[in-house]
């Protein structure tokens, strides 16, 4: 009676450990942490340009340059459950989907996969912000609220 | 400021080549008369007497590059002529010890000058030569009019004033006074000023000041490179600063050449001080590279930090005092400036609108020796960041609704003149073959009307140290050569390069918007008002903004779309400052690869309007003709504006929604 309910209890663990990670409740941040440059989107080098930092607190900065001539700064937190990473930006608006995501063996190369109806896949390599664009995207921003001040 | 400082601005509107395809006093002619007619580039109106250039067919040049005179050429029918007329000399009008492989290829070989004494009638000895059959062409060498108009010199107690409230991005004192780089809205200087109406140096100054790498060639009068304010911007000749004196140190074909040529003494020797020099050429050069932050005079929009960083300039000196030099002239400094190392080729001058008719009278058929000079300068590769030359001209000064050639034609930006006040100047020429504005400065009539300011006025070096005063066309073309040599340096400093057409697709969208503005009147300085709705769409693209192309050139704006959802786009939202004057045409590209990475299903342009359906989200792009400048394109028996292409990123999301105009308003976070 004391082996079955040690076993049972060892089978209980082990089930939960599993569903865990099979249904996305375990958060495990730590293999995206780090400062990553965009190299490829849909399989095409960019002609923009996107940094992001995946912080290990579960918050995110992005510094892109996509829709406008100067980096802007966007942030928020993210998780990461299993393979599959879902976010949110500083204003409670969700990404505009939820990303597949596999690191390569030496961390160097992070890829993502959109979960929409045609999936697109891009590509990061581990690359540090600069400086100067984290002061410009700030500049951006400060910019943005004088034009709105107007 | 006494009134007769107050002129119509003339200085910029040089005459250059009369390059009409017209025939020489012939009312009825026969198959001959009209065969000899058509080897005619011009006509005979404001020639210099003396000479003729001549293009000679293939195998007529081996037999003239081995003359020992006109009169001993090898070929009979030209000696015979040149006994008659006694010419003294037959030389080609272009250097083939430099890169002389290219330059035959072009045909540049076979144009050639033919001296004779001055009395001899000049029509009659173009009929003669033209009748000759190894004779294709002959040009009548028209007269460069010399600039005339004298600068206004600095009162540097103004300097002071002015200073004492600045904050400036460098220390030159005069700086604060320069409103055509960085206009806060200073009514000391303007009482209609009008804060921003600038190139927004200020910003494009922090991302790069210009490198040694870019040179600029300034075709004008002699730049005084002894200015302290220059002199460190300018590009020297080593070989021949550290050579002998007379002697052709580097073996390029011109003796002595340190700062640059005289190609109106055939020296050597750049000169600026003679009688009647008005300082145009070292006023202009100051605002493509006066040196900046030497706590010294004026800065230059291209010249430097401080650390000798700065764009290099030289002088291809086509004016000098009351000579007057001949289109063999120009065109052997345009090719000077070409195999001297130039990218950029500053230019103001050229002729009066309406002498040269059109685009075909420029450039189609018997094409001229300046315009054979001109394509080789933008085939010309000298820096890594652009594939050939970049040519700027000034549009006029003459208030005329054409620019003059060389720079109305389709291939050659010319720039119009905004003043203080962001309203077009009461000289500028403006529609067609127009296609960029930028500060030419303007007068301020104070009361009561003999009374002026010059304040508003472009302020640059002068020579022999000093600064002054100038206004027109010819001062807003360096703030774009000044631009397009900044763009160049930080092209270099990003390891990116352009073709010369992708370049000019760069400068010329890089723009706010100037329609706004031009309503009503303005009070127009040489009598009476400006209808302002006159110049609507015909200044060009729009105002230069030089942060703006440095922008451009370390990316481009994406334009996002919605996936499934048809959108009818205005393309120029994505252009400049969303504003600018740019006709769309119907042309445009999509590859192969774009339609299959979006699932487009639905694509035209009508109206001006780009339609589009895309059905998966991913990436592409899409290349749309435009006219930049009016709203056809030059050529033929049009002067218009520039044909232009440029390339559009495309990005296709789920999540993005297009509202009625096509804009995506969701388009933020790119997560």
């Amino acid at each position: 009676m004391k082996n079955f309910k040690i076993w049972s209890f060892v089978v209980l663990v082990l089930i939960a450990m599993t569903a865990c990670e099979n249904g996305g409740g375990k958060k495990d941040n730590s293999k995206i942490v780090g400062e990553w440059r965009i190299e490829s989107w849909d399989n095409m080098e960019p002609s923009f340009d996107v940094y992001i930092a995946f912080n290990e607190d579960g918050t995110f900065d992005i510094y892109q340059q996509v829709y406008s001539l100067n980096y802007e700064y966007y942030g928020g937190s993210y998780a990461l459950a299993g393979d599959v990473l879902s976010g949110e930006y500083a204003d409670g608006t969700a990404w505009a989907t939820t990303y597949t995501v596999s690191v390569s063996e030496d961390r160097s190369q992070l890829t993502m996969t959109s979960q929409e109806s045609v999936g697109v896949t891009s590509v990061y390599f581990k690359e540090s912000i600069p400086e100067e664009i984290k002061e410009e995207a700030a500049q951006t921003r400060a910019q943005l609220v004088e034009e709105r001040l107007f | 400021m006494n009134k007769c400082r107050f002129f119509v601005v003339s200085l910029a509107v040089m005459l250059l080549a009369s390059c009409m395809h017209d025939t020489v006093d012939q009312p009825v002619m026969s198959s001959e008369d009209t065969l000899i007619a058509r080897k005619f580039v011009n006509t005979s109106e404001a020639a210099v007497l003396g000479e003729l250039v001549i293009y000679v067919d293939e195998e007529s040049v081996a037999l003239l590059e081995g003359a020992e005179s006109a009169t001993r050429c090898g070929i009979s029918e030209i000696e015979t002529i040149a006994t008659e007329i006694g010419a003294v000399a037959i030389e080609p009008v272009f250097n083939m010890k430099v890169n002389a492989e290219r330059k035959r290829a072009r045909g540049m070989d076979r144009w050639y000058v033919v001296s004779f004494p001055s009395d001899v009638d000049l029509n009659m000895a173009a009929k003669r030569f033209a009748a000759v059959e190894s004779i294709e062409r002959v040009q009548f060498s028209t007269r460069v009019e010399r600039p005339t108009e004298q600068a206004i010199e600095l009162d540097y107690a103004d300097v002071i004033a002015t200073t004492r409230a600045a904050n400036m991005p460098f220390n030159d004192d005069m700086l604060p006074m320069q409103w055509h780089y960085i206009n806060n809205g200073d009514k000391q200087l303007f009482p209609t000023i009008v804060a921003g109406e600038d190139i927004n140096a200020a910003a494009a100054w922090e991302v790069t000041t210009g490198r040694p790498e870019i040179v600029v060639a300034v075709v004008d009068e002699g730049v005084c490179h002894t200015h302290p304010d220059l002199e460190p911007n300018f590009d020297v000749n080593e070989a021949e600063l550290n050579g002998s004196d007379g002697v052709d140190d580097d073996g390029n074909g011109y003796v002595d050449d340190i700062y640059g040529y005289n190609f109106v003494s055939d020296t050597g020797r750049i000169i600026w001080g003679r009688p009647h020099d008005s300082g145009h050429g070292t006023h202009v050069a100051g605002t493509v590279a006066a040196v900046n932050n030497n706590n010294l005079g004026v800065s230059g929009v291209a010249g430097g930090s401080g650390n000798g960083d700065g764009v290099r300039i030289f002088s291809s000196q086509i004016f000098s005092g009351k000579d007057e030099l001949g289109v063999k002239g120009i065109a052997a400094a345009i090719e000077y400036s070409a195999d001297r190392g130039a990218s950029i080729l500053q230019c103001s001058w050229g002729v009066e609108p309406g002498q040269i008719a059109n685009d075909t009278a420029f450039a189609t058929g018997s094409v001229s020796v300046e315009y054979e000079a001109l394509e080789y300068f933008i085939e010309t590769k000298n820096c890594d960041a652009l594939d050939g030359g970049l040519v700027v001209f000034a549009a006029g000064n003459v208030g005329k609704a054409s620019a003059g050639y060389p720079g109305a034609y389709n291939e050659y930006i010319a720039v119009t003149a905004f003043a203080p006040d962001g309203l077009p100047a009461y000289y500028t020429c403006y529609d067609r073959g127009c296609n960029i504005s930028a500060p030419g400065g303007e007068y301020y009539m104070i009361a009561p009307p003999s009374t002026y300011s010059e304040k508003g006025l472009v302020l640059s070096t002068l020579p022999e140290g000093k600064y002054g005063y100038m206004q027109g066309t010819s001062m807003a073309c360096p703030h774009v050569s000044g631009i397009a040599a900044l763009a160049l340096s930080y092209a270099l400093d990003l390891g990116k390069s352009y073709t010369v057409d992708e370049f000019k697709t760069l400068l010329l969208t890089s723009v706010n918007e100037f329609d706004s503005v031009l309503t009503g009147f303005k009070p127009n300085y040489s009598g009476g008002n400006m209808n302002l709705t006159t110049y609507k769409g015909k200044m060009g693209t729009g105002k230069i903004d030089a942060y703006r192309v440095l922008m451009g050139v370390r990316g481009t704006v994406s334009i996002p779309l919605p996936v499934g959802q048809e959108v009818i786009l205005d393309l120029n939202r994505y252009l400049g400052d969303g504003q600018v004057s740019l006709k769309t045409l119907s042309e445009y590209t999509i590859s192969d690869e774009t339609r299959e990475h979006l699932g487009i299903v639905n694509d035209a342009i009508l109206g001006g309007k780009l339609i589009l359906t895309c059905t998966k989200p991913g990436a592409g792009s899409i290349t749309v003709a435009f006219v930049a400048g009016g709203t056809s394109v030059g050529g033929g028996q049009l002067t218009g504006g520039m044909r232009i292409e440029k390339e559009f990123a495309l990005i296709a999301r789920e999540n993005h929604v297009a509202n009625a105009d096509g804009f995506v308003d969701n388009a933020e976070g790119w997560l």
